[in-house]
């Protein structure tokens, strides 16, 4: 069997829902055991989310479940219970790193915050994700991903002007909270490994998504220059974003260079957009409307695919506006082998979205999403719970 | 001295825009020692223009709306993305850049790039080449597209990434087109999967003595965010629908004006006890026993009423005030904030988001730092963004040991220098 970059580390993992799950999903893509921790006959509130496949809604059939639990091990433990909570100190005292997106009020009230797991185990690194932080005046705010996004500087800038602003799709500031807690839980790891210190990782869903103001932020800062909805312009700048074209939407970036600017007035052959005035970035924003409406009627005269392939073919960035459909299907995801098979004892067998960086020692490798509880006897056997043991605990409501 | 997490690991970025750059911020604000490097025959596109029309120096976001003396390193794009980095200027079109940059590879950890397929071939310093130089590198490459496969020498911006990775289909206003984001989210999306995996990568060199090659096609990371949509159509045949501000399936959640112009707030409604909380918030306590709106599901099938009934609510009232109102009652609320509330967000400034930091050109301002705070190693913003080839005489002299004359000699001959030569904005 190929060797993977985390062999050997264990991942403790108390997440639920979206952001921990993308965190400890990328954790277990690399190769390290994930114990998923869930409660006793319920699960991950994620069990319960649709879509469900073949629109079964199912508690193993979730989509989000499905996709964000890939390779996992899962057992069912009460951690509210005495015995519960014996079991889970004996599962830490085995694990690398905690992993967890309560509430920040959960975790202290069950006896497990970073005080008193770092009593136990000095060198253990524990990751707590949560919507503001552990800290600070909103620290018990709620929040959806729409009031991540709108209290980090970034919904406002979103969709068109003078309509309302948009959040961004899906549950991105979720995901985005969770990739940051995979950075920062190896960098932690890192370090561990070169000074033999664990510590603490308090990752704010808030914060993350602020990072992704771009310059906008800095361009206040410096020039006092707020930051509309430009709808499908981004920054102002003409022709960069969704255009339509003949047989649907397509993108055209025009670009930071004369050159990347030239392609796209070739492939657009409106002989009025060759104007010294339309050159760079700043002119672009200047001149924005009367480039868009020359640009119009002759992207309405291409396909998709026109603009696409003919556009790169000149050098510009174009691409078309995907569906789901043309993403599956898309040639260079199926060349570079992106999609993974993945077997699940009862969805069945499915492509699922693959590695997000191929590394070419260490690949990563995404295994089927656990069952609940399926992993009990494995775990609990370990700690020396025989099957007897465990049939006492489960009557007991404890696993 | 606070401790650093990446103390003593050297970084070589080579990247431009955003996704590159913003993985070499991350290491760099975690303490690895950073190195970006460009040309005076090509800076990071970043930077602007060499010498940008003075009527546009407030569109661009020119500190106080005009060009300065170096303007290349007063953009804000710039600044944004390459805080607590040092900059070197190494031209790689010639054999004497290269050959530098093969002696700092010896001596780094990582090497990171993002140009389009080839490049790094073309230039003679593929990862065959950096590998027998020193096989203990971890060696990023991050096209749009990908190594290998039809697309992967196309042309790729964060902006092409999300119509390409299902982004756009989800985005926009239901019923109509696709919408881009306000700001390039794939970039960074890119740039954060890919600093995690450089640690992973940096954690089995550490058991093995060995480095390792990083394929990124930025497309690919994007899709991890959207694989349950994908998911639906590979199993159930489905397209996704635009939502907008809406729920799949809890209502009222949406954005709603408020008082002033342009003021907004969004809600989140997920529960029947937020529904009762937000009903008693509003002073509408009649609603909470209202059939229509009884449970999730006619909450949602009936939402178009609903928003109307929030919105004769929120429209009378400031959207901060009407936030703490309601996360007060136990409901969730955002205040859509503008670019110029979040430096005073009282959250934010309480966990020290921003930092100040005090560039030779542009003067004092606050800078992002990372979206987390770490007991051991906090990491900060160690430097500002870095003038042109302001770190060519350390990065030279100290770890490359070059002598100060054949320093001297580079800088003549344009291998290196700190101003940019005419057209090194691609303009």
């Amino acid at each position: 069997m190929e060797q993977q970059a985390l062999d050997g580390y264990k991942v403790l993992d108390f997440t639920h829902h979206i952001a921990g799950p993308y965190c400890t999903k990328l954790l277990a893509g690399l190769g390290a055991e994930v114990i998923k921790v869930e409660k006793p006959g319920e699960g991950d509130p994620s069990r319960r989310m649709g879509p469900f496949c073949k629109d079964d809604p199912h508690p193993e059939k979730s989509l989000h479940f499905l996709h964000l639990n890939t390779g996992k091990k899962s057992v069912t433990l009460n951690l509210k219970s005495s015995h519960g909570k014996k079991i889970c100190m004996d599962l830490v005292r085995e694990a690398d790193l905690v992993v967890e997106n309560f509430h920040p009020r959960v975790m202290p009230s069950l006896g497990l915050d970073y005080a008193a797991l770092r009593a136990i185990h000095p060198r253990l690194i524990m990751t707590s994700i949560s919507n503001f932080g552990q800290t600070g005046p909103y620290r018990d705010f709620k929040a959806m991903d729409i009031n991540s996004f709108a209290l980090s500087g970034t919904m406002y800038a979103n969709g068109d002007p003078g309509r309302e602003p948009l959040t961004y799709p899906g549950w991105t500031a979720q995901y985005w909270g969770g990739m940051n807690a995979f950075t920062a839980t190896l960098v932690a790891l890192y370090y561990r490994e070169a000074s033999g210190h664990g510590q603490y990782i308090d990752i704010s869903i808030q914060e993350c998504v602020g990072t992704l103001l771009e310059n906008t932020d800095i361009r206040y800062r410096f020039a006092g220059n707020p930051h509309p909805r430009w709808g499908n312009r981004w920054a102002g700048v003409a022709l960069w974003g969704a255009r339509q074209c003949k047989d649907g939407w397509c993108c055209v970036v025009s670009g930071s260079t004369a050159q990347q600017w030239g392609a796209v007035v070739e492939l657009l052959g409106e002989p009025a957009l060759k104007n010294e005035n339309y050159v760079t970035v700043g002119q672009r924003m200047a001149h924005c409307d009367e480039i868009e409406a020359l640009a119009a009627p002759r992207l309405m005269e291409l396909t998709k695919e026109e603009v696409f392939h003919r556009g790169q073919a000149l050098g510009a960035a174009t691409s078309p506006s995907m569906t789901a459909q043309d993403v599956f299907d898309s040639p260079q995801l199926r060349e570079r082998g992106f999609w993974t098979r993945i077997d699940h004892p009862v969805v069945g067998s499915w492509p699922y979205p693959g590695a997000p960086v191929k590394m070419s020692e260490t690949p990563f490798v995404f295994g089927s999403a656990p069952l609940l509880g399926q992993h009990n006897e494995d775990v609990y056997g370990r700690l020396g719970y025989g099957a007897q043991d465990r049939v006492r605990l489960r009557e007991a409501g404890v696993i | 001295m606070e401790k650093r997490a990446l103390e003593g690991l050297r970084v070589l970025d080579l990247g431009v825009i955003w996704a590159v750059p913003h993985c070499g911020m991350l290491l760099a604000n975690m303490g690895a020692e950073v190195i970006k490097i460009e040309a005076i025959q090509r800076m990071d596109a970043t930077r602007g223009s060499i010498a940008p029309d003075p009527s546009l120096g407030v569109l661009l976001g020119l500190p106080g709306g005009k060009p300065g003396k170096r303007p290349w390193n007063q953009s804000p794009y710039f600044h944004a993305t390459n805080t607590s980095k040092l900059s070197l200027t190494l031209d790689l079109s010639r054999p004497r850049g290269t050959e530098i940059f093969k002696d700092l590879a010896k001596k780094s950890d990582v090497v990171l790039e993002g140009f389009a397929g080839g490049v790094m071939e073309r230039m003679g310093l593929g990862y065959e080449v950096l590998k027998q130089v020193n096989p203990a590198l971890v060696v990023v490459s991050a096209p749009g597209f990908g190594a290998g496969g039809p697309w992967s020498r196309y042309r790729c911006w964060g902006t092409i990434v999300w119509h390409v990775s299902a982004m756009s289909m989800l985005s926009g206003y239901p019923g109509e087109g696709p919408m881009q984001a306000g700001n390039t989210f794939p970039d960074p999306t890119a740039g954060c999967h890919i600093a995690g995996c450089v640690m992973a990568a940096l954690l089995y060199r550490r058991r093995t003595g060995k480095g390792q090659f990083l394929d990124v096609a930025q497309v690919e990371p994007a899709i991890g965010f959207t694989g349950p949509y994908l998911m639906d159509y590979i199993m159930n045949g489905r397209e996704p629908l635009r939502q907008g501000n809406r729920h799949p399936c809890h209502a009222p959640h949406g954005c709603y004006p408020c008082r002033g112009d342009d003021n907004w707030i969004t809600i989140a409604v997920t529960s029947d006890e937020e529904w009762k909380a937000l009903c008693t918030a509003m002073e509408r306590p009649e609603l909470a026993a209202d059939e229509r709106f009884a449970d999730s599901l006619s909450r949602w099938k009936n939402q178009d009423e609903l928003d109307g009934i929030v919105m004769e609510w929120t429209v009378l009232r400031d959207n901060r005030e009407a936030m703490y109102t309601l996360q007060k009652a136990g409901v969730a609320a955002g205040a859509v904030l503008r670019v110029e509330q979040v430096h005073d967000n009282p959250q934010l400034k309480d966990r020290g988001f921003y930092e100040e930091v005090t560039h030779p050109d542009t003067g004092s301002h606050l800078y992002r730092n990372v979206g987390y705070r770490m007991s051991e190693t906090p990491g900060h913003i160690l430097r500002p963004p870095p003038p042109l080839g302001d770190h060519n005489e350390y990065v030279l002299g100290q770890i490359l040991g070059i002598c100060q004359e054949k320093i001297h000699a580079l800088e003549k001959d344009q291998i290196i220098g700190k101003v940019p030569l005419p057209g090194a904005d691609g303009n």
